[in-house]
């Protein structure tokens, strides 16, 4: 089980208990939340560590993020649509495999609501940090560099933070896809979102 | 000291990125930039390995738990998340199990 997931439930469940409200609790939390972006800043540490065994794979790695992260803009976007959804979720779902911090960003270009963008990012990194790896593992993909980069690509800090209990080659996969696809994604989703 | 030293580096290129998003009218956010900055610090070895490694291990151990509460901030949500719940479930799952399959399958493609 996937610690982070069991303290989200069991702050939930006292919450609920206590009959407190979730703004309160989100306010006096603020000071942890800051700490994201200087972890975000600390990522180089693992990468500079494994860049010398992921360096002659660059060329794959770049490319095999960027197609991963395309199809999930472009199936989010169509499917969501497809399924009748109103526009805010539809502009949630292209952000959400994206770093929190650059989903916000890429929200207000897009016009999009904050909060539900992070929901909807919180969604995915969690559900691939808890689902990920199995459903890798049952497709015979155990690869360590492999399995990081797909988690990193869909579950972002999340699926790193995950991947680092496994090995700091698959943490460094992770981190280098998620660092990859959230500013590949930065770049190409105002311009991609328009014309989709 | 070791700790110290560190924590000012860290911050130091979280400010750099930071201002440079900010001058450049980037969509980027800073952290980002500041995480690519500091990893070609340490390939030109302008900053050393050593000199990072204690604090940045301090964060990097404790990265789960920051992102708990912000977890929780889908509570704010739960009605209208659960209103289309089982869509919304599904479109979730099959997204990301195509872009995470494709990054994998075009992955172990390019590189047999």
């Amino acid at each position: 089980m996937n610690p982070v997931l069991i303290a989200i439930v069991l702050i939930g469940v006292v919450i609920w208990v206590a009959g407190g409200k979730v703004e309160d609790y989100l306010k006096s939390t603020e000071a942890l939340v800051f700490m994201l972006s200087p972890t975000v800043i600390c990522l180089a540490l693992i990468l500079y560590e494994q860049t010398a065994a992921l360096k002659r794979q660059a060329f794959a790695i770049i490319t095999a993020v960027s197609c991963g992260g395309l199809v999930n803009v472009i199936a989010g976007v169509c499917l969501t649509r497809w399924l009748g959804l109103p526009e805010p979720f539809v502009q949630a779902m292209s952000t959400k495999a994206v770093t929190t911090p650059i989903a916000l960003e890429l929200s207000k270009s897009l016009g999009g609501e904050a909060s539900l963008t992070v929901a909807f990012v919180l969604l995915s990194g969690i559900m691939g940090a808890v689902w990920g790896l199995p459903f890798l593992r049952r497709l015979g993909i155990t690869d360590p560099v492999t399995s990081g980069l797909a988690i990193g690509t869909v579950s972002h800090g999340i699926g790193t933070a995950r991947a680092q209990q496994e090995s700091d080659l698959m943490a460094a996969a992770a981190a280098l896809a998620m660092a990859l696809n959230g500013m590949l994604t930065a770049f190409y989703l105002p311009y991609l979102y328009v014309w989709l | 000291m070791d700790i110290l030293r560190g924590l000012t580096i860290i911050f130091l290129f979280w400010a750099m990125g930071e201002t440079t998003t900010q001058l450049a009218r980037l969509p980027i956010p800073g952290a980002v930039l500041g995480m690519l900055g500091l990893w070609v610090a340490l390939q030109f070895k302008w900053v050393s390995y050593a000199s990072v490694q204690l604090s940045a291990k301090g964060f990097l151990g404790l990265m789960g738990v920051f992102f708990v509460p912000p977890s929780l901030g889908i509570l704010l949500h739960a009605e209208r998340l659960l209103h289309y719940g089982w869509k919304l479930a599904l479109l979730v799952v099959i997204t990301s199990v195509l872009s995470g399959l494709t990054t994998a399958l075009v992955y172990k493609l390019l590189n047999r």
